[in-house]
């Protein structure tokens, strides 16, 4: 690595990452404390590059840095600042514009929908990382999931974000003639709300809602998975007892209000917008019926991948790192001004921030404070395929049963996510079919067929 | 005072004005909502400060006032999926005229072959009445599936919408010429092409003219239903995009907007039917 790059890269990554630790945890600096051994003059060894930087940031009077270093030791300071700031990712944002070769293509068009699950996107552009990585991206906003997938499926878009459950049903080709998909991240965890109109506010009981309406963004999404386990797990029949309705979110407001629907279960700002308007209130949040769920993710055809690999590398590494800057609660201050910029989510802000900071107001009178509200740790976990695969199955919309687990191993690329993830000094779990926590009851992702048998037989 | 109230013009005005009172105050009275409990609460959903709640709709002024926001921005660029509204307007008349222009090229040719040709009419004509009824949007699934690129999606939209007024006026047209005209070009002796170019041609172009005329109005609000759907840019993803933000203000102004360029579009064409028209 020339030194030259690293000087560059580094000015950038620190405006935007100093002052937090990806990860918590201390970092060694293996490449730092080489340069310093290797060198004859502590001064010098510090000169190079970022380490000059960071240190004449942490002690500008070079007369004092230089009395500091002599009685210290460079070595010793060296692991005393990366025990204080994050070298390691600060380096590897250093190295981002490493490549294994030339990019195949530059100029990208990438889809995403006008909700807080686009966030990561969003910042990829914001802080210039898709830039650093050489690429040209184009931000499209899209009107709809069905438009996404056949956009993706057209080749006019060649990233786009995508409901998951989505790139599982186009790589089987349920449904459709196969398109292979591949979910590089997971953009965001929770971040949807379950919203009822005014005239129920006193009906919170689901066991009550029969001949309910609900709007839904898309049948097979997430949302309609949760919620419809959410009413069976309450003795409802989601396919007899309520109807469902696919609504593209900019409605859901006004049919709201026109008393068109009952209620909605939708990505954010929607449920916020709706208690703005007064239409409505938030019964739940969906991280109340699974802590940790999935929702957007970031996708791509097998077929784009395989033909620009390096391209995809880029890609892949400038939204992982977009996503951990903005899961970090530290660096969610002024996130919500940017977001609601017209040419995003165009919301107003004061709702865009309700969602981010997670303090908000519920539509019945109460301030609720719940930090973790939305969340956009990009690992793709198989689990989270999984489930969404029996949960298919078990309201018919997969007529037949299939290998979930190869299916899930052949759609989410935890392998690269955590090698990426890695790079910038955080540590995601080795790929694996883990346990969830689903409205209290546990799922092993490893046996999906028991727990498919269980609900079925319930039902 | 005799005259003033004569003219159409001060009629219009009149009901113009009447429709902006009666707006204004259907949305202007409307008293605050429940007094806010708690100053912070309040905030959260919008209730305080200059930002009173967004109502429904917005007042004649709230109107005036964004139109000249977006008007006085109408060719800014702030991100790919933020341009001013005249962009959006360009984009949509793009789309517009290039659809139109390929159905101009096809429909006027083949009415003329379905028009001097009665078999051939009587052979087509199963079709195009099938086809005819089928709103333009229902097109637009298969659009995407086979054109495969939304752009052009949208341009077929345009075409498949404008190609049948076209055709059946121009078809209606070529075979509507008097046969007085015909009679006679026979006695001068006239060859088959000289009386197609000097007699059925100049005969028939206020009815094709007057199938311009159609096509483009209906162009014209098909392109909105199509944007709103597919869109990247234009005025139909301008509302669609709009409405995502229920900035109801914005929407009317480009209600209004859609309808001054329909009536400009019309006016063209109008203008041309004048110039171009056979006086007898």
């Amino acid at each position: 690595m020339s030194k030259k790059r690293n000087v560059d890269g580094v000015q950038g990554a620190i405006s935007h990452s100093l002052g937090r630790c990806v990860c918590g945890q201390q970092h060694s600096a293996p490449e730092l404390r080489a340069l310093a051994r290797g060198s004859n003059s502590e001064e010098r060894a510090l000169s190079a590059g970022m380490d000059e930087a960071v240190f004449t940031g942490m002690f500008p009077d070079p007369a004092f840095r230089r009395k500091f270093l002599k009685a210290v030791g460079a070595g010793t300071a060296l692991s005393a600042m990366s025990a204080m700031i994050p070298l390691d990712s600060l380096k590897a944002f250093a190295q981002d514009t490493r490549t294994q070769g030339p990019l195949e293509k530059k100029a990208l068009n990438v889809g995403f929908l006008p909700i807080t699950c686009a966030t990561p996107l969003i910042y990829g552009e914001q802080l210039g990382l898709f830039t650093r990585q050489g690429l040209d991206v184009k931000l499209q906003k899209v009107a709809g999931i069905a438009l996404i997938r056949d956009k993706m499926i057209n080749g006019e878009l060649d990233f786009s974000q995508q409901v998951m459950p989505v790139a599982l049903t186009m790589t089987a080709g349920l449904g459709s003639a196969p398109v292979p998909t591949r979910v590089l991240t997971i953009l965001n965890q929770h971040g949807n709300s379950l919203v009822l109109a005014m005239k129920h506010k006193d009906n919170r009981n689901p066991r009550n809602w029969k001949g309910f309406k609900f709007a839904i963004p898309f049948d097979s999404s997430h949302q309609a998975l949760q919620l419809r386990y959410y009413l069976a797990e309450n003795g409802l029949d989601p396919d007899k007892d309520v109807s469902f309705r696919v609504v593209p979110p900019s409605e859901y407001v006004s049919n709201l209000r026109t008393g068109n629907v009952d209620g909605f279960f939708g990505g954010e700002p929607g449920g916020q917008r709706a208690v703005y308007e007064g239409a409505g209130f938030i019964h739940l949040l969906s991280r109340d019926i699974w802590k940790g769920h999935p929702c957007c993710s970031v996708t791509a055809s097998e077929a784009f991948i395989s033909k620009n690999p390096n391209t995809f590398l880029a890609f892949y590494r400038a939204i992982v790192g977009a996503s951990l800057h903005v899961s970090d609660p530290k660096n969610r201050a002024g996130m919500a001004k940017v977001l609601a910029q017209p040419n995003y989510l165009n919301q107003p802000e004061v709702v865009v921030d309700q969602v981010i900071t997670g303090k908000y107001a519920d539509g019945l009178g109460n301030i609720k404070n719940v930090p973790d509200r939305v969340d956009f740790q990009p690992y793709p976990h198989y689990s989270m395929a999984v489930w969404m695969m029996t949960q298919m199955r078990r309201w018919n919309m997969i007529k037949q049963d299939i290998d979930y687990k190869k299916l899930a191993e052949q759609v989410m690329l935890a392998t690269d996510a955590r090698r990426l993830m890695g790079e910038l000094g955080v540590q995601a779990p080795a790929p694996g079919f883990r346990k969830e926590t689903i409205l209290g009851k546990e799922f092993d992702s490893n046996r999906p067929e028991e727990y498919l048998k269980r609900q079925m037989t319930k039902a | 005072m005799k005259g003033l109230f004569d003219r159409p013009w001060v009629l219009s005005l009149l009901l113009f004005a009447a429709f902006v009172l009666v707006w204004h105050l259907a949305t202007g009275g409307g008293a605050a909502s429940q007094a806010p409990v708690d100053p912070e609460y309040a905030k959260l959903i919008g209730q305080s400060g200059p930002a009173q709640g967004q109502s429904a709709m917005p007042t004649p002024m709230d109107v005036v006032r964004r139109s000249g926001e977006l008007l006085s921005h109408a060719f800014d660029r702030h991100g790919t999926n933020d341009l001013g509204i005249g962009w959006h307007l360009v984009h949509s008349l793009a789309r517009v005229l290039g659809g139109y222009a390929i159905a101009v090229v096809v429909a006027v040719p083949l009415g003329f072959a379905i028009g001097l040709v009665p078999k051939l009419y009587a052979a087509l004509n199963p079709f195009i009445q099938v086809l005819k009824p089928v709103s333009p949007l229902a097109w637009m699934p298969l659009a995407l599936y086979t054109l495969k690129d939304s752009g052009a999606s949208a341009i077929f939209i345009i075409f498949i919408c404008s190609v049948w007024p076209l055709l059946i006026n121009t078809a209606f047209g070529v075979s509507a010429v008097r046969q007085d005209w015909l009679n006679v070009s026979r006695v001068l002796g006239l060859s088959v092409w000289a009386r197609i170019r000097h007699i059925v041609f100049p005969a028939a172009v206020p009815m094709i003219l007057t199938g311009m005329r159609i096509s483009i109005g209906t162009a014209w609000f098909v392109i909105v239903a199509a944007e709103m759907v597919v869109g990247q840019s234009g005025i139909g993803y301008f509302i669609w995009n709009e409405w995502n933000n229920l900035q109801i203000a914005s929407m009317i102004t480009a209600i209004v907007l859609i309808g001054l360029v329909g009536l400009g579009l019309d006016s063209l064409l109008a203008l041309m039917t004048r110039l171009l028209a056979f006086q007898e």
